[in-house]
């Protein structure tokens, strides 16, 4: 199956090592992958702030570079939930509309696809090590993300215990984290809290925005947890990059 | 536009709200509540998601028919010995209602808890004609002695503690014998004997309305302290006052929007009370009022219909989509400075008050998706938030920076070499001046970020950088594979 | 005034709506009413079903086999707090073979406890149906202090679409009889206006107690 890797900004600038922890997933689990050279973001900035014009522009660039392959997959379900959107961008009428709605289709949050399109069983990695997961928005609402990732994670070893609160929003929201910061952290803190209770010193997700703003606000608190992308933990512990959360300005 | 906002002031407001140690305790309550009960009573109905599709086509139906479905209630409640009274906009509503208070000589006039009349202003429009009016719902009451606005569409007073309860009940019901006022039992007791004392000597009784039937010309009312009941049987003329959007066709389509209402709003499987009222009381009934009027408002309703917020509409006024924001959750609804607030009223504020002056509302949505998830009539609450966000963009009304940095930033996204060279440059120069600290607690520009978070300092590189050309465009053996 | 607000309200409707048809076509059919299937049971299950749904909205419910346990049983209620039930004159109730006889007037505030009859009896809710009239005062549901209603066995229907139909059959030439208020009622009243606290008798009664009359 050829797949085409759409990496997302914040993967591609902030955490590639998330970018490789794909690549290297999509060809363990049997994909010819691609990742189209000239991709840059997917529009959701523009699109969630009601610049629809620029958006456009930029849907249609998606369009253009990721062509031609079985598959579109996403390290974010953020991301891949707008994907799913583009029809809508591009609105009724226009003339690629159909080719919005049949990249759309084939369009896939990673772990979604490792699991169901894939059946990807990665190899004995955790060890036992004990984390819990925070359900990004997107990806729980948009595109019914739940299991697939808690499913990997099992099958890697690693032990997830819930918190409450895993399926609340952490405030993040793109923008919204610095239209809004002291909400945004008001919800952070909560969330936060909450994985505390939990009793797992680990916390993973599958969006790159939503855990930098978790670990920054941990990081200013008295006993800050550790975060990770999903991906990096299905990698072997030498490929990992330092956990987010851990920083000491 | 008549409706009154303090909505510019959101980020004040919400900023003193989340430093307000009293109603953060309270909206605790709330967050954990009332959602969790909604989850049991939804878990305990496993039809729930296929009422929801119900509901929302059963909504979506009466709206595209509305004319006629207003024709029809009007018809049935002229048959039944009523009066309907149509108000295009909020001054019309105030002027009907007045008229008719004076009509029948009225000097006090009990409310049942409604929203459209807080929309309407009505209690400070008639008590500036010398019309006393006393809210009869528990919380419209507190927050009524109080002279504040509702900060829930459904629990009025769930910003308050019951020490605030306690304070406005002794100063506005005196200190008679010492009454205990410590616990939430002893409160509603008192509140309970004062209010029998106003039920006994009004003139009119107003209430809202869930649901208007077209087939029987009747108004529904939804509650569970029982005081609708009382404000509209006791005295000799009840009033309903609902938006237009209110009206559905039959009675068997009231019975399937109670399914759903109940339960999203308190997790109840049904409300106490469910009242359907129709004309005014027959020669030969005992009690109930002698005269029965519908106002049905307009205010800014049909200006939506047709529109890209027709879903707006569907709207039943349960406030599941406040009890599961978690935005709302942490600022209450007196930030959004509407009667409105959380998702809905984000939504309808705007179309209500202008744009311009509520500009806040739509912005400050992390787009979670709770609200619609939850919605018993399935309304894309974030897409129409969004469409508003396209508004406010077409108006430049955003904050200029914003705007502009959103265009930098659309500048460089469309020209990919340039885009990467930026990356890879900005991304290894932050990584550098983290160091093996790999945090930043201060970035120039970037204090929106930093006053409260850490930036943790991006790996360095960028990904698409770092690959070899094959990735790029894969090998022939790759593509025969295919 | 009123007529030129009707046509203001009524115009921008219909010009709405030809906007609306220009845009998505033409409205889409009514939907069907889907009816959950736990209120689809047939009696005895419909009964315990409609005393369980009662009982968990906070009402008791008490089985008499006729009309002198009815009698006694609404007798003894009212004693209780020290005083007689109070009937409506009109009420089929008035004419129970009474012990002691009951208050026969309109319901004042704070009576210790009025009686009505239900028309019917939704088990999937465990609400009771009083359609108002002179055998059932509105007010008897609301101003006393606790409230008793008479339930015929036989009037237990499953869902409230059952009400509806029962209504239908009835219907005369002018349409649906339907008297001036129709309640549901499920459970006492209550309120959670004070820290999310539920507390029972808000402003109607304090308790609420069915009582379900085998009618053979
Ligand atoms: S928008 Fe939906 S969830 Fe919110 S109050 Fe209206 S019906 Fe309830």
């Amino acid at each position: 199956m050829r797949v085409a890797l759409l990496v997302s900004c914040l993967v591609d600038g902030l955490r590639p090592s998330v970018g490789a922890a794909a690549l290297k997933l999509l060809r363990a689990a049997g994909c010819t992958v691609v990742v189209p050279r000239a991709q840059t973001c997917c529009g959701q900035p523009a699109w969630n702030s009601g610049d629809r014009a620029t958006a456009r522009t930029l849907a249609l660039r998606v369009l253009d570079q990721f062509a031609g392959v079985d598959a579109v997959v996403v390290p974010s379900g953020s991301c891949a939930g707008m994907v799913h959107q583009l029809p809508e961008v591009l609105g009724a009428s226009h003339p690629r509309r159909a080719e919005a709605e049949a990249l759309a289709a084939r369009c896939y949050e990673i772990t979604t696809f490792l699991v169901e399109q894939r059946d990807y069983h990665p190899g004995p990695l955790g060890q036992g090590q004990t984390l819990t997961y925070h359900d990004s928005c997107a990806g729980l609402r948009e595109l019914g993300v739940k299991t697939a990732p808690r499913i990997l994670l099992e099958r890697a070893g690693y032990i997830l215990v819930e918190m409450a609160q895993a399926e609340t929003c952490c405030g993040f929201g793109g923008t919204f984290c610095v239209k809004y910061p002291e909400i945004s952290v008001a919800m952070a803190d909560e969330k936060l809290a909450s994985a505390g209770q939990a009793g797992a010193s680990l916390v993973v997700g599958g969006d790159v925005g939503c855990l930098l703003h978790l670990a920054g606000r941990s990081e200013r608190s008295v006993a800050p947890l550790a975060f990770r992308h999903v991906l990096e933990l299905l990698v072997p512990e030498r490929e990992q990059p330092r956990a987010l959360g851990q920083g000491t300005p | 536009m008549s409706f009154r906002v303090d909505s510019q002031d959101f980020i004040a407001r919400s900023s003193d709200a989340l430093e307000d140690a009293p109603l953060q305790s309270a909206l605790g309550k709330l967050r954990m509540g009332l959602s969790l009960r909604r989850r049991e009573a939804v878990a305990a109905l496993p039809e729930f998601e296929a009422l929801r599709d119900e509901a929302a086509a059963l909504r979506d139906y009466t709206l595209a028919t509305l004319d006629q479905q207003l024709e029809a209630f009007e018809a049935q409640v002229r048959a039944r010995g009523g009066e309907v009274h149509w108000a295009p906009d909020a001054e019309a509503a105030r002027r009907i209602i007045l008229e008719l208070c004076q009509r029948y000589g009225a000097k006090k006039v009990l409310k049942g808890k409604s929203m459209v009349t807080e929309e309407l202003e009505l209690n400070e429009h008639l008590e500036a004609q010398g019309i006393r009016c006393v809210e009869t719902d528990l919380g419209e009451y507190i927050v009524q002695l109080r002279r504040e606005r509702p900060s829930h569409i459904v629990a009025p007073a769930i910003h308050l503690r019951k020490e605030d309860v306690a304070e406005s009940f002794a100063e506005h019901h005196g200190d008679a014998g010492g009454r205990d006022r410590s616990t939430a039992e002893a409160l509603m007791a008192e509140a309970r004997a004062e209010l029998r004392a106003h039920f006994l000597s009004a003139d009119v009784g107003i209430t809202g309305a869930n649901f208007a039937i077209a087939e029987t010309g009747s108004t529904v009312i939804v509650t569970n302290e029982g005081n609708g009941d009382l404000t509209q049987s006791l005295p000799k003329v009840h009033i309903a006052v609902t938006g237009i959007e209110k009206v559905v066709p039959t009675l068997e389509d009231a019975s399937t929007l109670l399914r759903v209402l109940a339960r999203s709003a308190t997790g109840q499987e049904a409300s106490v009370y469910t009242t359907f009222s129709t004309g005014p009381r027959r020669p030969e009934d005992p009690d109930g009022p002698e005269a029965y009027h519908v106002v049905l408002v307009d205010n800014g309703r049909s200006a939506m219909l047709g529109t890209e917020f027709e879903a707006m509409l569907r709207c039943i006024r349960c406030g599941a989509c406040l009890n599961h924001c978690p935005v709302y959750g942490q600022v209450g609804g007196h930030a959004y400075g509407s009667v409105y607030p959380g998702p809905m009223g984000a939504v309808l504020t705007p179309q209500l008050a202008g744009l311009d002056q509520t500009v806040h509302l739509p912005t400050a949505s992390t787009f979670c998706g709770a609200c619609a998830a939850v919605c018993p009539v399935k309304i894309p609450l974030p897409t129409l938030l969004r469409q508003w966000r396209q508004r406010a963009h077409e108006a430049e009304l955003g904050g200029t920076k914003a705007r502009w940095l959103l265009a930098l930033w659309g500048f460089f996204a469309a020209r990919p070499r340039l885009y990467h060279a930026g990356l890879r440059l900005g991304t290894r120069v932050l990584a550098g001046l983290a160091g093996p600290r790999g945090s930043f607690r201060r970035l120039v520009g970037g204090q929106a970020w930093t006053a409260k978070r850490n930036f943790p300092a991006p790996e360095g590189g960028s990904f698409i950088a770092s690959l070899s050309q094959e990735t790029f465009s894969p090998t022939a053996e790759d593509r025969s594979a295919r | 005034m009123t007529d030129s607000g009707r046509e203001a309200v009524l115009g921008a409707v219909r010009q709405a709506l030809a906007r609306r048809t220009a845009a998505v076509g033409p409205p889409p059919c009514p939907p069907s009413h889907l009816i959950p299937q736990r209120a689809q049971r047939q009696a005895p299950e419909l009964h315990a079903l409609f005393v369980q749904q009662a009982q968990a909205a906070g009402a008791t419910v008490v089985s008499v086999p006729d009309e002198a346990a009815l009698a006694q049983a609404l007798a003894a209620l009212a004693a209780e707090h020290g005083e007689v039930p109070v009937v409506a004159p009109a009420s089929p109730l008035a004419k129970l073979p009474w012990a002691t006889a009951p208050a026969l007037r309109a319901v004042q505030s704070g009576d210790a406890l009025a009686v009505s009859t239900a028309v019917a009896a939704i088990a999937e809710t465990g609400s009771v149906a009083l359609a108002s009239g002179p055998e059932n005062p509105v007010l008897s549901a609301f101003l006393p202090e606790h409230h008793a209603v008479v339930v015929p066995a036989s009037a237990v229907l499953g869902p409230s679409e059952d009400l509806w139909a029962l209504l239908r059959e009835q219907a005369g030439p002018e349409g649906l009889v339907f008297p001036r208020t129709l309640h549901w009622v499920t459970g006492p009243s209550r309120s959670g206006d004070i820290e999310m606290t539920m507390l029972f008798g808000a402003h109607g009664p304090l308790s609420l107690t069915l009582f379900l009359l085998e009618d053979g």
